[in-house]
């Protein structure tokens, strides 16, 4: 608690972020409760109507009640973030601790796969990866994990070469402790603050991915609600209807935002390199 | 130089062979069986086996990847499985477009990220410095085919404006390709000019604490001199790598923003390849986006010591 206050008074912009992050969270787990539609329900009598008391975001072309859906678009958004953030923090974390550990031929084979992972567009490698797996949701997932599997393991590798110096490292290997026990008691609670704060800013991106995937259709499949697919759904009905291209590019906008202003405010705090 | 630029180039063919090779087998698991989707549905079997031995599909991918290869450093990229057209006629038609809203993307943000990111920094915690903070946290949290969409939106909402769609060359009609690029490009520039104006500051503050821009303004040069010649040149380094990181995003994103404007460029070529399993067409965009992605990096590479003499390479 002492930690979380002092973050607060450090760094209250990155404070806001995350204050917002929890509120969008809330929002997604009580979608039920704070919604009087399901996401799908169509009313088809109410197509296109403006924001009113009954449909504060309006409706689609549908009669789907657009604030119901972005706020289970919330859980989606969320939940794609969590799951290939962490699909990319678990691969990089295991690749990235052999890579700079063990050194020798395991870094090279997994750094030269990493390179090439790298030197192609992470939207369109996600593209390619969720091509061949088919469009839903968990592989959208995976498809986002895979991208930013590269970047967790550069930063993990880079981490432990430093850390591996140490001499409390090196104390531990004279006690004779296992490798096993010097990379999980020893190193990896040592390197975590740079994988946090990268974390959190990749989350934003996740988010802006999948809405990228999914406004081409090839992310989250109708009628489950998706911000990204929702803004490409409503393109040629933007004229009649703007309220349902506006209210998901806010939703999008205020989630990354979110993200990367917590990112940045964990940056000022943990990376040592940033004193100012 | 000239053998650091060769070595630069001739190490791009490793990772060429490497990300090509890598989607070639991908996409071979792609479920749907390309000779099916040309035959559609009245095709029988014995027509699609046909197919795919002309074709060559029914030899082992890496077979086929090593054919594709032979073909590729001949300079030929194949016929495309549904138009029977040469992929690289397909190519040379697409790629202009994308190169187009890419190149002009990074001119527009630049000037619009340069001189924000500068006047923030010479205005530290003033109100212009808090309000191109705000401006560029926006634009990096919005993505480029939201803007694009927001933008089709508000032109057609206020002046009654709607993008024109199709293509014609710059050089041929510069004023009708500037009214067709014009969206597109803002829409791709926002994200770019956020992140480039919020790095060209935060580098200028860290040049503008050096002894040598407090001697400048000692020895009595104009603030504006200080401010280009001394302090902007030399912050341009890590904002060079970030443009050069932030290509390949735009290259992406470019694949994205020509879907939202209807252009017909690599990135919808590439979609149609995909949805069509026209392999040809998808190794060939994919090649044509990762040389350039490489190039682009070594330019970067090398313009470092355009604007620091003192990066020389052997």
């Amino acid at each position: 608690m002492k930690r979380i206050i002092r973050f607060i008074r450090k760094n209250w912009i990155g404070a806001i972020g995350g204050f917002f992050i929890i509120i969008i969270i809330l929002i997604a787990i009580f979608a039920p409760l704070i919604t009087s539609y399901t996401p799908t329900e169509m009313n088809l009598l109410d197509r296109n109507s403006p924001p009113s008391s009954r449909f504060y975001f309006g409706t689609d072309r549908f009669g789907r009640d657009q604030f119901s859906r972005i706020i289970y678009g919330a859980r989606v958004s969320l939940q794609v973030g969590l799951i290939s953030v962490g699909i990319g923090v678990i691969v990089g974390l295991f690749l990235g601790l052999i890579a700079g550990y063990y050194r020798g031929i395991f870094d090279t084979l997994i750094m030269r796969f990493m390179d090439l992972l790298l030197s192609f567009p992470s939207i369109l490698l996600a593209l390619v990866v969720i091509t061949v797996l088919g469009p839903d949701l968990k592989n959208t997932m995976i498809a986002i994990g895979i991208t930013y599997i590269p970047v967790f393991t550069r930063i993990v590798r880079g981490s432990v070469l430093s850390i591996k110096e140490n001499e409390f490292v090196q104390a531990g290997q004279a006690l004779g402790a296992s490798d096993l026990r010097l990379i999980s008691r020893h190193i990896t609670p040592n390197i975590m603050a740079p994988v946090i704060v990268q974390a959190s800013l990749a989350l934003a991106g996740a988010i802006l991915t999948e809405a990228a995937l999914s406004f081409l259709g090839l992310g989250i499949q109708p009628p489950a609600p998706s911000w990204g697919a929702m803004l490409s759904e409503s393109r040629r009905y933007m004229e009649l209807a703007p309220w349902t291209i506006i209210f998901p590019a806010l939703a999008i906008m205020i989630t990354v935002i979110s993200f990367n202003l917590l990112g940045d405010g964990l940056r000022d705090v943990l990376d040592p390199k940033i004193n100012n | 130089m000239r053998n650091y630029i060769i070595k630069r180039i001739l190490s791009l063919i490793p990772l060429i062979i490497g990300i090509t090779f890598l989607v070639f087998i991908a996409i071979n698991f792609i479920p749907g069986d390309p000779a099916r989707i040309m035959l559609g549905i009245e095709g029988t079997e014995v027509m699609a086996e046909q197919i795919r031995e002309q074709l060559g599909l029914n030899q082992p991918v890496i077979i086929r990847y090593i054919n594709w290869m032979g073909q590729v450093v001949r300079g030929d990229l194949g016929l495309s499985l549904m138009t029977r057209r040469p992929v690289m006629q397909e190519l040379m038609m697409r790629f202009p477009v994308t190169i187009q809203i890419t190149f002009f993307g990074v001119i527009v943000s630049l000037f619009l990220a340069i001189p924000s990111g500068v006047l923030s920094a010479i205005n530290r915690d003033k109100l212009i410095d808090f309000i191109f903070r705000i401006l560029s946290f926006i634009g990096i949290s919005l993505p480029s085919f939201a803007v694009g969409v927001l933008l089709i939106l508000f032109m057609s909402k206020t002046f009654n404006w709607n993008p024109p769609t199709g293509f014609v060359n710059i050089w041929n009609e510069p004023l009708k390709a500037l009214t067709i690029l014009a969206l597109p490009v803002i829409a791709l520039a926002t994200r770019l000019a956020a992140s480039i104006s919020r790095m060209t500051r935060s580098s200028m503050l860290e040049v503008l604490k050096q002894d040598y821009i407090r001697t400048a303004k000692a020895k009595g040069l104009k603030e504006r001199t200080v401010i280009y010649s001394h302090a902007l040149k030399n912050s341009l380094i890590p904002v060079l790598t970030l443009i050069g990181l932030q290509i390949g995003y735009l290259l992406g994103g470019a694949v994205i923003i020509e879907e939202v404007f209807s252009l017909p460029g690599l990135g919808r070529l590439l979609l149609t390849g995909i949805h069509n399993r026209d392999y040809p067409i998808v190794m060939g965009c994919i090649l044509v986006i990762a040389i350039s992605f490489a190039l682009v990096n070594v330019v970067v590479d090398i313009s470092y010591s355009l604007i620091d003499p003192r990066i020389k390479y052997e």
